[in-house]
């Protein structure tokens, strides 16, 4: 697990602009991604050479079992952690090596995250939660001259999960749902080329979970967003146009 | 920008940092406040130490006869630095004085009035005021010269001014002399031994004791007492007056003759003694400074502890570890510049107060903060150095800082994954 030594300017040229992808075309790439613990003399292998791809407007799930790995690929892929061996790219761009003020920086620009518990930050309201990733985007001369056109957006993206009177509410005055619905709006604030969802309607009921999964699909083929889910329910992994199975490390299936 | 948003909020919400911020504000006035106490009690006490007694003395030894030439030699002292306001010239002569009702003894001064009004204390310390000449006065059928006399005696005999005192002394012979005069003020030296003593004309009180030269001190007043060069100072001006000697009694070549003693020399001890006990009480205070830095070192302990799912999910959005330790470290000086801030505004409000609250303590619980007797004074004194504030300000932000330090240097190597799957 060596730390590249790629600069931050390299990789923003790498990154280009949002969304400037056509459809279709592959965002991330995995190439035989490998993850492994080593527990004393132990060694533990989670990922055994995982190759995939995300196109640009498509929905994958990945499905399988409890400790197959899943939470581990999607940490990957969104360069939470890196790889043992192999490599993953996003827009081509070698990434998953590279160290951790880079990949913060691809992180902040190309990812974006939706948790199963949600994780707002309690102490901001809705809007302030939403706008965190733009905060910590830009620097502060940056954030000074464009705070307006983000707060805009927000406002939009509130508007878009049909939130727009609880801006000022606290996440705990907040359903579940309303919760989520939230952290997916706050994901999707810098309009990221990625979004990883892990298990985003598993603490929530079958009509939430199905209103939640319409905004997602709805906003992948709107805005060309490459969006792999990690699930254990079925009716949404059936409705990605791609399921990836998982099992002891290993993909199985990819259909 | 975020940096400064989570540390904010995280202050607005957590109680317990405002405990820290609180301990902060109580460290720095307790400081400011028992600190600033015992310097007004130092200056207080130094106020004493030179109030007559000047801030050096220059004797010549008896052999030499003393300070043969007295007016230019202080002339020639008074050049020897910028930092010395003028010389004035004294004879002593130890005495007994007789009042109408009682006998004491104490100490003949003989001075150059104008002398002492335009470079030494007597002005300020005197009553009248405007006294410019002993002069000789009508006092029955006599002409009497006057005399200043010290406030112990104006209070121990009730002495009025127009009274005559007699003063009985011995001259360079041995032999005892007396000399009445007449009492024209009287000076107020706040130390009551320096107190018992009368101020007469020098050349006067030379002719009565038949001295070979006029006087026998020449007495340094400086424009800054305190001055850190003051056994440099007092190297320079011996080194002066050998010189001068040696040039003017080229029979006379004994160096040791010429003793110069600073104020400090005289009352060294004392002055060692309140200025260690000041130190110690920094030093104490500093202490409690650091117990601080313990305390916001376990208060950002749990705060990190408490926050391990947010830095996680700060770490996802994009978050790079030295912002994650900045989030910390901005909260905790934050906490040190607002507990230092409040900390300055209460310690100026109770130093302003003081006396005040004094007063209402003994009045209605009868608790004597600072007893009279123990600081020598009746009033609080206080004093407030730009140095103590300097000192407080700089430890305060330390401490917070030194104390968050290790708290926030966790939460920036926490691994994010770990942080995200945190119960």
């Amino acid at each position: 697990m060596s730390n590249s030594t790629k600069t931050v300017e390299q990789v923003e040229t790498a990154s280009g602009g949002r969304n400037d992808v056509g459809k279709n075309s592959v965002v991330l790439r995995t190439d035989s991604v490998k993850r492994f613990f080593i527990d004393g003399e132990e060694r533990r292998d989670v990922l055994k050479g995982i190759s995939l791809s995300l196109r640009a407007g498509e929905v994958t799930s990945l499905v399988g079992r409890s400790g197959s790995g899943k939470s581990t690929l999607l940490h990957l892929l969104g360069l939470l952690d890196t790889p043992s061996e192999g490599e993953i790219f996003i827009d081509d761009t070698p990434a998953g090596n590279l160290n951790e003020n880079s990949r913060a920086f691809l992180r902040s620009r190309n990812i974006g995250f939706v948790f199963q518990h949600y994780f707002l930050l309690p102490e901001f309201n809705v809007l302030e939660n939403i706008l965190l990733p733009g905060k910590i985007a830009l620097g502060v001369q940056a954030w000074m001259s464009q705070q307006a056109q983000y707060i805009e957006r927000a406002q939009e993206l509130l508007s878009l999960v049909d939130l727009k009177s609880h801006a000022k509410q606290r996440p705990a005055t907040l359903s579940g749902g309303e919760r989520q619905r939230v952290a997916l709006a706050r994901a999707l604030l810098l309009e990221p080329k990625i979004l990883l969802c892990d298990e985003p309607t598993g603490n929530l009921d079958p009509e939430t979970a199905r209103h939640i999964m319409d905004l997602i699909f709805g906003l992948s083929q709107k805005r060309g967003t490459a969006v792999l889910i990690v699930t254990h329910d079925r009716n949404v992994s059936e409705r990605a146009q791609r399921i990836l199975r998982l099992e002891h490390g290993v993909l199985i299936t990819d259909k | 920008m975020y940096v400064f948003s989570v540390a904010l909020r995280h202050l607005r919400t957590r109680s317990i940092t405002w405990v820290a911020g609180a301990l902060i504000a109580l460290v720095v006035t307790l400081y400011l406040l028992i600190i600033s106490v015992l310097e007004g009690s130092k200056e207080h006490w130094m106020d004493k130490l030179q109030s007559i007694m000047a801030h050096a003395s220059v004797s010549v030894g008896e052999l030499a006869g003393g300070i043969q030439r007295p007016e230019p030699w202080a002339d020639e002292l008074a050049k020897v630095d910028p930092g010395i306001r003028g010389v004035t010239i004294g004879l002593e002569s130890p005495a007994m004085a007789i009042f109408d009702s009682a006998r004491t003894v104490g100490t003949l001064r003989g001075i150059d009035l104008q002398r002492e009004l335009k470079y030494g204390r007597l002005k300020e310390i005197m009553t009248p005021h405007d006294l410019t000449e002993f002069g000789f006065h009508e006092a029955g059928n006599l002409k009497l010269p006057g005399c200043i006399v010290g406030g112990a005696w104006r209070r121990s005999y009730n002495l009025k001014i127009g009274e005559r005192v007699t003063f009985l002394f011995s001259d360079e012979e041995g032999e005892a002399r007396s000399r009445a005069f007449y009492i024209i003020g009287f000076f107020e030296g706040k130390n009551p031994y320096l107190e018992t003593a009368a101020y007469v004309d020098r050349q006067n009180l030379a002719e009565l004791i038949g001295v070979k030269g006029q006087a026998k001190t020449l007495y340094l007043w400086l424009t800054e007492p305190n001055r850190p060069d003051l056994k440099e100072l007092k190297e320079k001006v011996r080194e002066k007056m050998v010189a001068i000697v040696h040039r003017d009694i080229p029979e006379y070549h004994h160096e040791n003759a010429v003793i110069v003693d600073t104020w400090q020399d005289k009352d060294n001890k004392f002055y060692q003694a309140i200025t260690t006990e000041n130190m110690m009480m920094r030093i104490i205070m500093c202490v409690f400074l650091g117990l601080l830095a313990f305390v916001m070192y376990l208060i950002f302990g749990r705060l990190v502890a408490e926050k391990v799912r947010d830095v996680g999910v700060l770490r996802a959005m994009g978050a790079t570890p030295a912002g994650i330790r900045s989030c910390f470290l901005v909260q905790a000086l934050f906490i040190g510049g607002l507990g230092l801030l409040v900390g300055f505004v209460g310690s100026y409000v109770l130093i302003s107060n003081l006396n005040g609250i004094v007063e209402f303590l003994a009045v209605t619980a009868h608790i004597d903060l600072f007893p009279g007797e123990a600081f020598g004074h009746e009033r609080v004194m206080t004093r407030t150095l730009g140095f103590d504030i300097g000192i407080i300000a700089a430890a305060t932000m330390i401490s917070a800082f030194l104390g968050a330090l290790i708290p926030a240097l966790q939460a920036s190597r926490m691994n994010p994954v770990e942080c995200l799957r945190h119960e």
